[in-house]
């Protein structure tokens, strides 16, 4: 419809006169039209709504990663403090951060939705293989995109539960071990694994991402819906409607339950930010994110030489069938009671995974050392999360006012001689080794402080503190000098 | 394969076609209430959402460039009996994002009733080089250009366009507290730039 006749007599409003001089000029009528009038057969319907979502979670994800990467800093010296930055000391900075982390759950959990409709309705016959590839290459890129997401924060969990993820990597034969150095940039993890997992993450996949959604929403409008369950694929035999107004309105309704769900979630569970990748934790517990438990749990029973069978057998077998269906599964038929085969491989699939993954949790709640632990992690987290912002100290140390105690002087001879330097940091401002000691001796008593010194706690052992036998006046002047650390 | 053109095919563009020769599926036109609500809630959830962006982009502006930090320059016991100026060096510290910058600034602290001011910038408010206590002559003089100084810090000679700046100071439990900050250069009067 073209601009509609103004009434006699009256002068068409000024939106109505602008939107006029805009559409003659781009035709924004006709585009809008063309977008909005595609026909549904058997009309609009709930079960349709979860591709739109993912497309404004895509665009949420796409717009809030953008603004982080106003503060974020890809190096290994800089992730964390960037990023404790944004969560503990820029204004709505927690807020778009929970957003963006809860969105990229809010992503695979409507990516299955969609996936599990689109399989169930049988959606991918009647000329769809390529709608349903370009389907399945996006729930890879998405796969790669939370991966890669994950580490960019590098505290512990993103430093130690990358860390296994990247070695699962290098279980492919003939290439994963330059795979992963590849993808690591180096044989360890360090500050070039968090440039590349960076630009991955912010440039390939969004990329990839962006030409393949094209790509799906392309191949969609030309397939054209599928419709009900008992429609032809081929020859649509229902009623349409228009997606607009009606199924518009559901998807939007979606949406609109989509961004309420993240926002009070990030309002009032704001997104966790633990304490910043020690890589001398060797006690730590890494676990990845919900969705992929259970991967991880599954890879517990195929012990040793057998792991390569976990780690590419069966979600070789799994993605190969997901990349068949359309091509084996080639019948008319797409009421799913009439396709046992299919449903059940599906649900056994999906069933599977859900048992893995609740299975993962409730070992990790009754193995009490494990328990233990992961509390321990928790509680560690919560008290970082607590804790003010630290800004990170560029530029040297100043040296501290000439101090009169000859003692504190000694002191520091013995932290650089005994080499407490290389893993406290020079002045004790810490490293990635170990913790600074800033400020240790308001935290510990003198004697405490000795205590540890000559004799570490299991934990501090553990995170590769030596003990030092040191005379006690060394050890007095050893104190005096952590004492003067402020 | 099935990629010739079946009769069956044209069930589909039927069914398109049927769209537009059917009333009840005439295309609504866009004063449609449901347009508008739609159009309603989009901007209100547009707006709602751009509220903590823009915040988070402006972050910024709403901080002071640099925070209002005083250094220590000594225990004031230290400066009680000075004869000429003394130069302690000045640990200045300055917020930048996520990083706290730590320097070193070397200041001059005057003799008591040499001024009304107790320390002074040691920039030379010319183009900003680094000035000298001369102690024989009395005098503090820059040695890029030659501009002097009295022991209060006045202009004697010279290209500079005013004497030296002085820097707020305080006395905090016994220690003397200086306020470092950077002038604007080549102007005659004092301006805080930073």
């Amino acid at each position: 419809m073209s601009t509609p006749p103004a009434r006699y007599g009256a002068r068409p409003g000024l939106l109505r006169r602008l939107f006029h001089w805009l559409d003659r000029r781009a035709a924004v009528d006709e585009l809008l039209r063309g977008a909005l009038a595609e026909p549904i057969p058997g009309g609009a319907s709930w079960a349709y709504i979860f591709g739109s979502g993912l497309l404004f979670l895509f665009l949420s994800q796409v717009i809030t990663g953008v603004f982080l990467a106003l503060y974020y800093v890809p190096s290994a010296d800089h992730a964390h403090v960037s990023v404790a930055y944004i969560v503990k000391s820029v204004a709505a900075g927690s807020f778009l951060r929970s957003i963006h982390a809860y969105g990229a759950s809010a992503v695979v959990i409507v990516l299955l939705l969609h996936l599990t409709q689109t399989f169930t309705w049988g959606a991918y016959k009647g000329r769809r293989e390529l709608l349903w590839l370009a389907g399945l290459v996006l729930f890879f890129l998405m796969a790669g995109m939370t991966f890669t997401g994950y580490l960019l924060p590098w505290d512990q969990n993103a430093y130690f539960a990358t860390t296994v993820g990247t070695n699962l990597i290098s279980e492919i034969p003939w290439i994963g071990e330059g795979l992963r150095e590849l993808l690591r940039g180096g044989t360890g993890m360090g500050t070039l694994t968090v440039s590349r997992f960076f630009v991955i993450h912010v440039f390939f996949l969004p990329g990839l991402i962006f030409f393949f959604v094209a790509v799906h929403v392309y191949l969609f409008r030309k397939a054209g819906a599928a419709g009900p369950t008992r429609e032809d694929p081929l020859r649509p035999r229902q009623p349409v409607e228009l997606f607009y107004p009606r199924q518009l309105d559901m998807d939007l309704a979606f949406t609109f339950l989509i961004i309420v769900a993240l926002g009070l979630l990030s309002v009032f569970r704001p997104f966790e930010l633990g304490p910043a990748a020690n890589p001398a934790y060797t006690q730590y517990l890494p676990r990845p994110e919900w969705y992929y438990r259970p991967i991880f749990e599954m890879l517990k029973y195929f012990p040793g030489s057998l792991e390569a069978v976990g780690i590419l057998v069966v979600p070789g077998i799994i993605i190969g069938l997901l990349i068949a269906a359309p091509f084996v599964d080639t019948s008319p038929e797409r009421r799913p009671w009439k396709r046992p085969v299919a449903m059940g491989l599906y649900s056994t699939v999906l069933l599977g995974m859900v048992a893995l993954g609740y299975l993962s949790f409730w070992q990790d709640r009754h193995n009490p050392m494990v328990a233990k632990q992961v509390q321990k992690q928790k509680q560690e987290i919560a008290t970082y999360m607590q804790a003010p912002f630290k800004p990170q100290v560029i530029g040297a140390t100043p040296a501290a006012a000439p101090s009169a105690n000859p003692l504190v002087t000694q002191g520091k001879a013995l932290f650089t001689g005994q080499g407490c330097n290389s893993c406290h940091g020079d002045n004790g401002a810490g490293t990635s080794l170990a913790p600074s000691l800033i400020g240790v001796g308001s935290k510990l008593p003198t004697d405490r402080l000795a205590g540890v010194i000559r004799n570490p706690t299991p934990a501090m052992t553990a995170a590769g503190m030596p003990s030092f036998n040191l005379s006690d006046n060394q050890m007095k002047a050893l104190v005096a000098y952590l004492d003067s650390l402020k | 394969m099935d990629e010739v053109d079946r009769p069956e095919d044209r069930g589909r563009q039927q069914a398109a076609e049927n769209v537009r020769g059917r009333p009840e599926l005439e295309f609504p036109g866009r004063r449609s209430f449901i347009a508008m609500l739609i159009a309603a809630g989009g901007v209100f959830v547009g707006v709602l959402l751009a509220v903590p962006l823009v915040e988070f982009a402006a972050d910024p502006l709403f901080r002071k460039t640099s925070e209002e930090e005083w250094s220590d320059a000594g225990a004031l016991s230290e400066f009680a009996d000075l004869t000429q100026p003394a130069e302690p060096i000045i640990k200045v510290q300055r917020r930048d994002g996520w990083r706290l910058e730590l320097t070193q600034k070397p200041i001059f602290v005057l003799p008591a009733n040499v001024s009304s001011h107790q320390a002074l910038s040691s920039v030379c408010p010319h183009l900003g080089c680094q000035v000298e206590w001369v102690g024989n002559k009395k005098q503090f003089y820059c040695p890029c250009h030659g501009s002097v100084f009295g022991e209060d810090g006045s202009l004697l000679a010279g290209p500079a366009p005013r004497g030296l700046d002085y820097l707020e100071s305080k006395v905090e439990q016994g220690r003397l507290m200086v306020k470092y900050q950077y002038f604007r250069l080549l102007v005659p009067d004092r301006e805080v730039v930073g």
